[in-house]
């Protein structure tokens, strides 16, 4: 990779015991994330995309040490996160935000805009007299006013207050924005003007974005890069051209094909993915996918597939397609 | 023949503190038999209200003010609440958007649809639940013995919904209505649904009242679309003749906002503005506030203007190009 990695992650593994004491033997462990390594490259949007419990939203607080990792390594901008604590964690913080999805609900009810947009710059200790001209310079930027900041959250409509949410994160002037379904609440044609926002803001300041989405139209019309996620593992990641248009690993071909889309009618035809995802609290062994995969074969069950290239920007974690590739 | 379901001049206004809110104006609309029906919309759009309406489950303070809904031309609103609920899961079934809130979580799935069918029809246990196991069967559920004895939070959200589906099913209906049925399931289940929708429709002729907000899904599934816009239809047609050839300016701003229309590293086009919070109070056209091609005559309510054979649009630039 010719240009720089603000993050890089390295086997990251994410486990979430189950509440249940000794007494009823041994306790269960959900594999939320495993062996994860990926780059965000400086200026870059990735996506990632995954069905629900795949663990995209665990992998984007992993990065910001909103939960901490239970093993592997995070650098962000050449420091070691996961060995971090405390203030300086707090202070790193100010150069990697995140907008969450439902701003009605990451939002405080209590306090009115203003309010909530001046909590990070005191949290920041920046000095008193720059808070009013930073708050009102991105309020406009985002497209509001400053009429408002007196509201209170329940009196702006939900496309107004994620560009709060969105206004609020870029306060601290951050490096990286990871933006975890920021558009799913919203309506389409509201959905529409918050992801030209992020595109002009992106180009305009030179951010870096981990926009983690279930829609992969979102994903695919604002990300570079994209990775695909199953169960806990990166399944795939490329550059978004070649992933909508040659994807290597059968769940991508799968996901690409199970998206409605305007002006195609393909419910009477298409042999679909059958059955559920399993649960991460017993993955299946070897090839976590095998179990639903159109074309595992025995080797699938006894060996679990890393990532290998399969293309000039893209890798993908199957045995098949790599045979196929080589 | 008479249609399945026609809705005429449907009003619905809710009483609240601030006034009446009227948030239903004018819906009219045709399901035939044997079709996907399409209901599309943003949220506050009226969509679900008017779905709940056709089995008078409107939440109070909310009620129908004005309008006709005849089914198999029997106007349902003239019906007692005792005679409604022998249409409610009997002619007329409905499917929700979370099957895991509509499903009881203290009873196990066997019996929640047993009740359903006994409430219908007068069989032995022994009988209902032969028939259960065959509807559980028909919705492609794995080994339905199991399923029978399971507790709700024991199934995933599309084995919930496929649950659902036969509840909706078990007492044989000729309509369903399916609210928004794969919004809370992930993309490969709710492709899956669809399909499973769209087989019930083909292959044993019930017409589906599918409500969305993803064009994406009419697109794949229905037959026939309306349009809704602050409690307003704006435009009916045909799904191919929609997608291919939208005449109403919501509806174009509606495709044009979805990302894939649009090239890559292009801007969206987004339609400016918001949805009128009281849209039964506006006298002109309901769009006009946000529509770019506005014009003086938009201080008026447009009716439906016919504009070819299965498509209606509500604006005046189609009646001008069609009348001249």
């Amino acid at each position: 990779m010719d240009k720089q990695a603000l993050v890089t992650v390295r086997g990251l593994v994410k486990h979430f015991p189950l509440p249940g004491g000794w007494l009823s033997g041994k306790r269960r462990i959900v594999q939320a994330l495993d062996n994860i390594n990926l780059d965000i490259v400086q200026g870059e949007v990735l996506g990632l995309v995954g069905e629900s419990g795949c663990g995209k939203t665990t992998l984007g607080r992993c990065i910001l040490q909103l939960i901490r990792p239970t093993e592997g390594s995070v650098q962000f901008d050449g420091d070691e996160l996961t060995q971090l604590r405390g203030d300086t964690l707090r202070r790193k913080r100010a150069h990697m935000q995140i907008v969450f999805q439902n701003p009605l609900v990451s939002l405080s009810p209590r306090r009115t805009i203003q309010q909530s947009l001046t909590e990070p710059l005191s949290t920041h200790h920046m000095p008193r007299e720059e808070w009013m001209p930073r708050i009102d310079a991105l309020m406009q930027r985002v497209g509001l006013g400053i009429q408002h900041l007196d509201r209170y959250p329940h009196e702006l409509s939900g496309g107004q207050l994620q560009r709060v949410s969105i206004a609020r994160a870029l306060l601290l002037e951050p490096k990286l924005l990871v933006l975890d379904e920021p558009t799913s609440a919203l309506d389409v044609s509201v959905q529409a003007q918050i992801i030209n926002l992020l595109d002009e803001l992106r180009r305009e300041i030179g951010l870096t974005y981990l926009f983690i989405s279930h829609d992969l139209s979102v994903v695919e019309h604002l990300s570079d890069r994209i990775g695909v996620m199953y169960l806990g593992k990166l399944v795939e990641i490329g550059n978004t051209e070649q992933i909508m248009k040659q994807p290597s690993h059968p769940y991508t071909k799968a996901l690409l094909q199970s998206v409605p889309r305007v002006g195609s009618r393909r419910m009477h035809e298409a042999p679909l993915l059958e059955g559920n995802v399993p649960s991460p609290i017993n993955p299946p062994s070897g090839c976590r996918f095998h179990t639903r995969c159109p074309i595992a074969e025995a080797i699938c069950q006894q060996s679990e597939p890393i990532l290998e290239a399969t293309g000039a920007a893209q890798w993908a974690a199957c045995h098949l397609t790599i045979k196929e590739t080589l | 023949m008479k249609p399945l379901l026609d809705i005429q001049n449907l009003h619905i206004a809710f009483d609240t503190s601030c006034g009446k809110l009227r948030v239903v104006n004018d819906i009219s609309l045709v399901i035939e038999e044997g079709q996907i029906f399409g209901l599309v919309g943003e949220s506050g759009c009226g969509k679900s209200v008017t779905s709940l309406a056709i089995l008078q489950l409107i939440p109070k303070p909310g009620h129908i003010t004005h309008g006709k809904i005849l089914f198999r031309g029997d106007d349902l609103l003239a019906k007692s609440q005792r005679e409604m609920q022998q249409v409610r899961g009997g002619k007329i079934a409905m499917i929700f958007q979370d099957p895991f809130t509509s499903l009881n979580p203290v009873f196990k799935v066997g019996r929640q649809l047993l009740d359903v069918i006994r409430q219908h029809h007068k069989i032995d246990k022994k009988e209902a639940k032969k028939r259960v196991l065959s509807t559980l069967d028909s919705v492609d559920l794995p080994d339905v013995e199991r399923i029978f004895e399971s507790y709700p939070h024991e199934l995933s959200g599309g084995q919930q919904q496929r649950v659902m589906i036969a509840m909706a099913l078990i007492s044989e209906p000729s309509l369903i209505i399916a609210d928004e049925p794969t919004t809370a399931l992930d993309v490969t289940i709710q492709a899956q649904i669809l399909r499973l929708l769209r087989q019930l429709c083909d292959e044993r002729g019930i017409s589906i009242l599918l409500i969305t907000h993803d064009l994406g899904v009419i697109s794949e599934v229905c037959d026939k679309v309306t349009v809704l816009y602050a409690g307003a239809v704006v435009e009916t047609a045909s799904t191919d003749e929609l997608l291919a050839n939208p005449q109403h300016p919501y509806t174009q701003g509606l495709l044009a906002a979805i990302p894939q229309s649009a090239q890559k590293g292009q801007a969206l086009q987004a339609i400016a503005g918001v949805v009128p919070a009281n849209p039964g109070a506006i006298t002109g056209c309901v769009f006009a506030s946000r529509c770019p091609h506005v014009y003086d005559r938009c201080e008026h309510k447009p009716s439906l203007f016919t504009i070819g054979e299965n498509h209606q649009s509500a604006c005046f630039l189609q009646e001008e190009v069609t009348h001249g």
